[in-house]
């Protein structure tokens, strides 16, 4: 990479810093270890730099490094770390309105007692904005199994929310 | 590391059946969106939360090294 080309690329990987953090702490549900899932992704990042290909989504290579790197962190240590202390739930900014910011508080913790699957698909589709293609691509699944994963996952919560998720019966 | 070579294959959880992942019942369209709402609403508060200044000294550090390096490179040469 010429100087101006790594210039370029290091204020990018500043840009995914925010987007990096969130999706850490949605699949970590802890934010120091959040914070080392990122730091350890942008370490990597800058060592692979002249892996990624220019013109290729930058976000969604970060978002795979941090991924991997996290899956394989549990399978090392064989445990996973809950929002045992409502981290997601306690990001919430006040609303005006007290009962609308309770539905989020509520929302928040019913999205952390879903599984890791479940919770990284539907970050990737339903918050970030990938498409099932690039969201397959990055779990390392079929697009079959990513958006059953997001149905699933949008079933669970609509359960957990006490919403009515039988539809009416066709006759 | 190379980004291909880093994944990790099937599934997050080992669970690469594919009747594991069999479908279930679709969501009621408006109970869809109010939950997309509610899933954006909170992750957008993830995104928008202060940053620790701890990243940008380490792609400071991490620019000031391989200029560094590069700079070794070509004195060398």
């Amino acid at each position: 990479m010429t100087p101006s080309v790594e210039r370029a690329f290091r204020a990018d990987l500043e840009k995914c810093v925010p987007n990096l953090l969130a999706f850490a702490r949605s699949l970590s549900g802890n934010p120091d270890r959040a914070n080392d899932l990122v730091q350890e992704t942008l370490i990597r990042a800058w060592i692979n730099r002249d892996r990624f290909v220019e013109g290729t989504n930058l976000k969604a290579w970060l978002f795979t490094v941090l991924r991997n790197f996290y899956i394989s962190e549990l399978r090392k240590r064989k445990y996973e770390v809950a929002d045992q202390d409502g981290v997601i739930a306690a990001s919430i900014g006040a609303e005006g309105n007290q009962s609308a910011h309770m539905d989020l508080v509520d929302f928040a913790k019913a999205f952390q007692s879903l599984p890791l699957e479940q919770r990284e698909a539907l970050t990737l589709v339903g918050a970030e904005g990938f498409a099932y293609e690039e969201a397959a691509l990055m779990c390392g699944c079929a697009v079959g199994t990513l958006k059953s994963r997001v149905n699933r996952a949008r079933n669970r919560l609509a359960q957990l929310l006490g919403h009515d998720v039988n539809e009416p019966a066709s006759v | 590391m190379s980004n291909k070579q880093e994944f990790v294959g099937k599934d997050a959880t080992g669970d690469a059946s594919p009747l594991g992942e069999a479908n279930s019942a679709p969501v009621p369209a408006e109970v869809q969106e109010l939950i997309g709402r509610q899933l954006r609403r909170v992750y957008s508060g993830l995104v928008e939360a202060r940053i620790p200044d701890d990243f940008t000294t380490l792609l400071d550090r991490l620019s000031a090294a391989s200029a560094g390096t590069k700079g070794n490179t070509e004195q060398d040469t």
